[in-house]
Order: C-alpha cells, then sequence, then structure tokens
C-alpha cells in the first residue's frame, strides 16, 4: 500500500541493465516469470474475460437489459450514495487520525495507530453483526431507536455505516507515513512567516499530502463500491431498497439469471478497471515528486504551467 | 532587536535540555549558539521562534516580553537546517508567502521578492521549483524567505550543515556581509567551531543546556572559562599533574592543566633558544596534514600535538626532541588562569618552529595583534 520510493542515488530501475554476474541465471529467471505470469492468468486475468464474456453472451440488448432493469438501477444508485457518504466521511476521519498521530503525542497513540487497522483484521461478516447486535431490534441502542422510529439495521444508515467501518483505515494508512516522512519543518517555517492554522493546512500541509489522499480516496471508493460481507449482515436484501450492486449480484445468481448476474458484475469489473487506471496514475505522479531530479522537475512544472 | 534571556529552562518529559540559562544579545549583533549535538542549542533557538514554549524563564526581544507570544506574532524569521522550503511552490511563491500572509498588494510583493531575489544572487531563478536548485541555492531561497516579511530578528538552525565544503566556505562569508549590510539582529546555531569563530560577533558556548561562556570568540578562544570550552574551541589536551613539568613548578599539583598545540615548541636542541626549559620527548608520529605536518611527542607519559609548517623538515618518528612548553591554561574550582613558564626567556625572538603566521596568537607576550580568531575581531573594532 506505501508507495516505495525509489533510491536516490540509483536512480535507475533495479532491473534495468544489471551486470549477468548479479543477477540470477536465464533458467530461474524465465521459471519465476512464467510462474507469476500463469498465477495472474489464471487467478485475475481469466477470472476477468469470464465475467465479460458471460454477461456478453447474449449479445449487447440483454446486457443493456439486464443493467437498466429498475431494480439494477437501483442498486446502482444506492451504492453509488453509500460511496458518496463513506468516502468523504473517511477523508475527514483518515486526516483527522494522521494528524493526530503524526503531530501529537497523547498517551494511547500506539493503540490508536492498532486499532486504525482493525477494521482489516476483523472479518466484514463480523463487522456486520456488530451494527446489528448494536443498532437491531434487540441490539443494545434498538429499543431506544425504535421509539423515536430511527432504523438503522436493514436501512440506508446501516449500510453507509457498515461501509464507513470497512473502508476506515485506506486513508489514514496512507497519510500517515506521507506525513510522518514530510516532518512538521514545512509547517514550522510557515508558523515563523506569520501563517495561521487554517492557511498552513491548505496552503502547506495538504498539497503536500494530496498524492497520497488521492490515492487513499481512491482505494476508498473502491472498496466502499464492491464491499459484500458486511453489508450483506446489515441490508436485509430488501430489493429495490437496500440491495447494493454486489448484493444485486448475489441474488441475480443465486436466481439462475446468469447472464444478468454477470452483467451487473462487470460494472464492477469495470469499476475495479478505473480504480486500477488512476491508482497506476496518482502512484506514478506520487513517484515523480518524491524521486526529485528529472521526474522532480517535471511534475513540478507541470503544475507551475 | 536586542535579545534578553533570564532563567530559561525546557525540560522535554525528564530529559532537560536547557538547564537555566541568561544571556543577552545587543541589537544588530551577529551571535553563534554553539556546542556539541545535544547541547541545546536548537532547543534555545525553537524557545526564541516561539516553537517551543519554557518551562520557565523569561525571553525579552526589545525589552518586552515575548512569554505567550505565538511565533506568529514574534517578528522573526527562521531558516531551517534542511531550509523546509515548500516544494509544490516556485521560488517566487516560496518567497512571497510571508508577504502574502500579510495582504500586502500583488505590485508590492513582486517589488519585493525582486529586491530579495537581488539580494540573494538568484535573480532569474523565480520561476524554478527548489528541487531545481542545487543546495546553496536552497539555501538562500530560505534565507530570502526568512527575510521577505521583514523580520527584526533573524535565527539559523544550523544553516551550513546540509551542503559540501566549498559551498559552506563562500556562503558563510556572503553570509555575514548580507547580514552587516542589513544590521539585522542574528543569532546561529552551530556545532562546528570554525563556523562560528568565523562568522560570529560574539560567541555563546552551549554544554549540556547550560551557558559555558560567551563573549567576542578572540576572548573565548584565548580565556577559555572552562574546560569545556578550552576543549571545544580550538584544539587542547590536558595536562594531570601540571607541576611536574620544567617551569611550571609553582602551580597546584591538583589542578587541571590544558595546553594547546599552539603553545608548545618542538625541535633539536639547536633549533629551541628556551632549551634549559625544556623537557625531552620521543617523536611518535607524524601525519602530513596539506598546510601542515602534525607531530604527536610522548612527553613524561603524555602525547602533544604540535604543528609545524609543511615547507619545514620534520623530526622523525622515534627521535628524541626538545619540547618547550610556553603556556598552560590551569583551572582550579571555578577559577581559570593563564600561567607562562617561569623559566622563559623574557624579550625573546626566538626561532620558531611554526610559520609566524600559524603561531603569533599564543607566543606574543600580550598585546599584539593575535592572528587565530582575528576575522570577525578584528572587523568589529
Amino acid at each position: 500500500m506505501t508507495i516505495i520510493e525509489p533510491a536516490a542515488f540509483e536512480g535507475r530501475s533495479p532491473a534495468a541493465d544489471r551486470p549477468p554476474h548479479l543477477t540470477e541465471p536465464r533458467l530461474v529467471r524465465g521459471m519465476l516469470i512464467a510462474l507469476a505470469l500463469l498465477f495472474l492468468g489464471v487467478l485475475l486475468v481469466l477470472p476477468l474475460i469470464v465475467v465479460f464474456t458471460e454477461a456478453l453472451q447474449k449479445g449487447v440488448k440483454v446486457y443493456a437489459a439486464a443493467i437498466t432493469e429498475r431494480e439494477a438501477l437501483s442498486a446502482v444508485r444506492l451504492t453509488l450514495a453509500v460511496a458518496a457518504i463513506a468516502v468523504p466521511l473517511n477523508a475527514l476521519f483518515g486526516l483527522a487520525a494522521a494528524w493526530a498521530v503524526t503531530r501529537f503525542t497523547f498517551p494511547g497513540k500506539n493503540a490508536l495507530v492498532t486499532l486504525i487497522d482493525l477494521p482489516f483484521s476483523v472479518s466484514p461478516v463480523i463487522a456486520g453483526l456488530m451494527i446489528v447486535l448494536l443498532y437491531g431490534a434487540h441490539g443494545l441502542f434498538g429499543p431506544w431507536l425504535a421509539e423515536r422510529g430511527l432504523q438503522i439495521v436493514f436501512a440506508f444508515p446501516g449500510l453507509v455505516l457498515a461501509t464507513v467501518f470497512v473502508t476506515f483505515p485506506f486513508v489514514a494508512r496512507e497519510l500517515i507515513p506521507t506525513m510522518q516522512a514530510l516532518g512538521t519543518a514545512q509547517e514550522e517555517a510557515a508558523l515563523t512567516l506569520g501563517a495561521g492554522g487554517l492557511r498552513i493546512f491548505w496552503r502547506v500541509t495538504l498539497p503536500n499530502v494530496r498524492w497520497a489522499l488521492l490515492y487513499g480516496l481512491v482505494m476508498t471508493n473502491a472498496r466502499a463500491m464492491g464491499e459484500f460481507g458486511a453489508v450483506s449482515v446489515v441490508s436485509g436484501h430488501i430489493r429495490g431498497q437496500t440491495n447494493t450492486i454486489p448484493l444485486h449480484v448475489e441474488i441475480l445468481y443465486n436466481e439462475y439469471r446468469f447472464t444478468a448476474a454477470f452483467a451487473v458484475a462487470s460494472l464492477l469489473a469495470l469499476l475495479a478497471l478505473v480504480t486500477l487506471g488512476i491508482r497506476q496514475s496518482v502512484e506514478r505522479r506520487h513517484l515523480r515528486r518524491a524521486g526529485g531530479g528529472p521526474a522532480g522537475v517535471l511534475a513540478g512544472g507541470e503544475e507551475g504551467g | 532587536m536586542s535579545v534578553e534571556v533570564r532563567g530559561l529552562w525546557k525540560r522535554f518529559g525528564r530529559f532537560a535540555a536547557v538547564k537555566g540559562i541568561d544571556f543577552a544579545v545587543e541589537k544588530g549583533k551577529l551571535v553563534g549558539l554553539l556546542g556539541p549535538s545535544g547541547s541545546g542549542k536548537t532547543t534555545v533557538l525553537r524557545l526564541l521562534a516561539g516553537l517551543e514554549i519554557p518551562d520557565a524563564g523569561e525571553i525579552r526581544f526589545g525589552g518586552r516580553s515575548v512569554i505567550g507570544v505565538p511565533p506568529q506574532k514574534r517578528r522573526i524569521g527562521l531558516v531551517f537546517q534542511h531550509y523546509a522550503l515548500f516544494p509544490h511552490m516556485t521560488v517566487f511563491e516560496n518567497i512571497a508567502f510571508g508577504l502574502r500572509v500579510q495582504k500586502r498588494s500583488d505590485r508590492e510583493i513582486e517589488a519585493r521578492v525582486r529586491d530579495l531575489l537581488a539580494l540573494v544572487g538568484l535573480s532569474g531563478l523565480e520561476r524554478r521549483f527548489p528541487q531545481e536548485l542545487s543546495g546553496g541555492q536552497r539555501q538562500r531561497v530560505a534565507f530570502a524567505r526568512a527575510l521577505a516579511p521583514e523580520p527584526e530578528l533573524l535565527l539559523l538552525d544550523e544553516p551550513f550543515a546540509a551542503l559540501d565544503a566549498q559551498v559552506r566556505k563562500s556562503l558563510r562569508a556572503w553570509l555575514r556581509e548580507m547580514v552587516r549590510r542589513l544590521g539585522i539582529t542574528t543569532i546561529f546555531v552551530t556545532h562546528d567551531q570554525e563556523e562560528a569563530v568565523e562568522m560570529a560577533d560574539e560567541l555563546i558556548v552551549m554544554n549540556e543546556g547550560r551557558l559555558e561562556q560567551q563573549g567576542p570568540p578572540l576572548e573565548v578562544y584565548r580565556r577559555p572559562r572552562t574546560p569545556f570550552v578550552a576543549r571545544f574551541l580550538g584544539e587542547s589536551i590536558e595536562i594531570p599533574r601540571p607541576s611536574t613539568l620544567k617551569g611550571f613548578e609553582h602551580v597546584d599539583p591538583d589542578a587541571l592543566a590544558i595546553v594547546r598545540p599552539e603553545f608548545v615548541e618542538v625541535g633539536y636542541p639547536h633549533e629551541l633558544s628556551n632549551l634549559p626549559a625544556a623537557e625531552t620527548g620521543i617523536v611518535q608520529r607524524v601525519h602530513f596534514r596539506g598546510r601542515e605536518w602534525q607531530v604527536e611527542v610522548a612527553v613524561g607519559g603524555k602525547t602533544l600535538a604540535v604543528y609545524l609548517p609543511s615547507e619545514r623538515e620534520v623530526p622523525r618518528p622515534g627521535d628524541e626532541v626538545r619540547v618547550f612548553i610556553r603556556r598552560l591554561y590551569v583551572f582550579q574550582g571555578e577559577k581559570m588562569a593563564v600561567v607562562e613558564n617561569e623559566n622563559a626567556l623574557q624579550p625573546r625572538h626566538p626561532a620558531r618552529h611554526q610559520g609566524p603566521a600559524a603561531d603569533g596568537s599564543a607566543e606574543a607576550p600580550r598585546g599584539n595583534p593575535p592572528p587565530q580568531a582575528s576575522g570577525p575581531a578584528a572587523a568589529r573594532r
């Protein structure tokens, strides 16, 4: 997840132009490459191809019908709405957490850093169950919520909560090392030049971490839209109301409507590809900044224009 | 702006970085805060800047207390060790940052930045980004950025530490010149004694959170108040029982004595004029150091280092030579005394083993122009 910066003084990629006596024999290299490609092919490329061929098996018309069906559209809308709330919320949480961890010392800081990772180590199903146990009809806050006519589980708020929970670490995980490496000198310099907190944040800190932040947001978004386990537990599977895209795919599949299932699934696959593309370009810019030298100059130049 | 510090304390957890120091800096002075790493000098600088809050003590700028005044309002400029330029801004925008904070008009900002760029000799580079500049250029941008909002006190944290030796030398002279011209009170932190002596009007020597000595470089060099200062500024060797040396029999045997290489003459018997007062020593090692030879001589269980001009023939390791110790620093309790060798021939112009340029300061009985630390001191007079 953390982007590896190239060693400043080496300047070239470790693979390029390595003299033969410093690298593995040709045979070993060939085998390693073949093994990696085989893995990629079987586990990643093949399924992707299958999704698209299955989806388009019965022609573009059936495909189009499957994804414009009322329930499919409602699932897309719901997924977009959940992501639209979860991503900004986590951007805020992530920034706040990274700021707190890298700029202050306080008791329990290490515990906080560990806790930020919790959603990654807890199974999403458990995450969903936690929400049900807290806010469900028989949950801790259930009666209190029921009295006020608020429904969280099996409704939109529950989906948002579950999604925010499982995507919480992405932004913070990305920002903390970046802000640690950045240090506080620039902010202190701005301080002695008379700048106030808000100006320092907008003009000094944010521009320095923007690529890390964007990277975190892209990952958050991808996970928010594709999340299944936690959302499945809290959704209640009410068609046209609480089904997100992944849940809708599952329902279609269970009803043996394979073409429709794959058609809707292809939307998620497309999302994944777009995410990958954005990630790639962000990463490249990020690297160029970090690398300095001619590449860094390029990145700087683009922005100056 | 004058600076006055009284009883300043700063602790980080259980570690006391600054332990009650007092000093005053006159308006317009260029002061070097000198000490080994961990001596608390950077903490003092950060306390002055307002980036740290003192646990106790008083800081006054121009007679007014600045305790509780945030860094933004202290009218200071701070140059960081690694410059801390904003990498996403051009040179122009970096320098303009403090002016934009002050909401100056665009025309005013433009004019001020151009002036500063000319001042630091970087005109024409305003559209560059920091990563497109050399270390020395970055340093000058940082300097211009700190000066832009017209601070009344300039603070520099190890300003040359990140530069290579050649650039460092030329930037030192440049910075000293610049600060003199602007007449701005400046305090710089350094662990490099050469840098401090060369640049500063006045030195503040710190060790382990305490102030060891404050004064003009020449004075600090010639009359170190503590053994630490003697060791840190210039080269020095401790002599455990000074009364065993010829000519120093009157010195308290329990006192700590320190000798500098320039207080020692080494040569074959025919080369020394003070022969009766000279000890006998064996040459241990001879190192060639470019401009001079470093000769290590064992005298009575102690190894003394002496420098001889590289033009000269030097004794070889194993040779027996005569060693005349002209002077000692003797530390006893809180006091330091400069003790001359009693057997020295009084008006004397002996054939010396150090070039006249290299040794005068230590040998001249008193009042002669001292060359060692003369740069800044001479300029002051």
